[in-house]
């Protein structure tokens, strides 16, 4: 009667102390769990996208009708990031969107980035939209 | 009899210890090796990350900064306190500090990676135009392990038009 119960114990040890080991690493895993910083690299690529296209004067050619070449600035990201401008205007009905093709929806780290341009003598607000493809 | 029963007894209890402490070094061995992998994935995350941090911080220099001291491409001799980048406004290339920038890569490799912080790891840096099939400049030693690899791909204004700074580091 004894040896049974003294065999039960050593059981019922064992399955404690092996559940309590496999929680403890599935915690610890979940816990320091370094994660890759690809929000920085992200607000990089943003910034030069709204350099460039106003430089090039892309985003005053999208605001007289052509957003062509915009679009194809925002074709040459990597395949991974995708991106939506949209160019606002305050007083006016202005609102251009060109978005980046095959991108549906907003997928990890969403960030907006704006630039105000001057086109004609008139100030117009571009939002920059940027996330990685889910 | 007596005797008999208390021989039994040990035995059985030999027998249950044994089963016992070779469950338990199963187990403890199992949580070691896990242990072991978790560490493992850990460094190589911290070590992918340190390379990431690296080559973000040497393509930002690059397209965002002039360099140190500003006309650092007009020195005799590049020496350590030098920094570089290619810009004397934000993405917008000057093409006589990438030339320059080529020319340490080609004269002194070692000199070109430690300037741009990545004294351990190996630098490819290519220029190529926005549909990325033609390329302009090529420097550093390029990787044929596309999965140790991490690329920064930056927009550029270069020769007139939009371009693309792609750099790679590798180990």
């Amino acid at each position: 009667m004894e040896m049974k119960k003294a065999f039960l114990l050593t059981v019922d040890g064992v399955i404690a102390l092996s559940m309590l080991l496999v929680i403890l690493a599935i915690i610890v895993n979940q816990v320091f769990q370094p994660e890759v910083p690809r929000g920085a690299y992200l607000k990089q690529i943003s910034l030069d996208t709204l350099k460039v296209l106003d430089y090039d004067n892309r985003i005053a050619s999208a605001i007289n009708g052509n957003t062509t070449s915009a679009r194809s600035v925002l074709e040459a990201l990597p395949i991974n990031i995708c991106m939506q401008l949209n160019i606002e205007h305050s007083l006016n009905s202005t609102n251009i969107t060109v978005a980046k093709p095959g991108c549906g929806g907003y997928g990890n780290q969403l960030q907006t980035s704006y630039r105000t341009v001057t086109v004609s003598g008139t100030r117009y607000i571009v939002k920059l939209e940027s996330w990685f493809r889910g | 009899m007596e005797i008999l029963l208390l021989t039994k007894k040990a035995q059985v209890f030999t027998i249950d210890f044994v089963l016992a402490s070779f469950i338990l070094m199963i187990i403890i061995l199992t949580f070691l090796y896990l242990w072991n992998f978790l560490g493992v994935r850990w460094n190589n995350i911290n070590e992918y990350n340190k390379q990431y941090a690296i080559g973000l911080f040497a393509t930002e220099s690059l397209v965002t900064n002039a360099g140190n001291p500003p006309s650092w491409e007009n020195l005799e001799t590049i020496n350590q306190n030098t920094s570089f980048g290619l810009v004397n406004e934000r993405n917008i290339i000057n093409q006589q500090k990438l030339d320059r920038l080529r020319n340490v890569s080609l004269q002194n490799y070692s000199l070109f990676k430690e300037r741009l912080g990545a004294t351990n790891y190996e630098l490819f840096i290519n220029v190529t135009n926005m549909n990325r099939n033609v390329s302009f400049y090529v420097m550093g030693n390029a990787s044929l392990q596309l999965n140790e690899t991490v690329a920064f791909d930056r927009f550029i204004f270069f020769n007139g038009s939009i371009s693309i700074l792609r750099l790679e580091i590798w180990k």
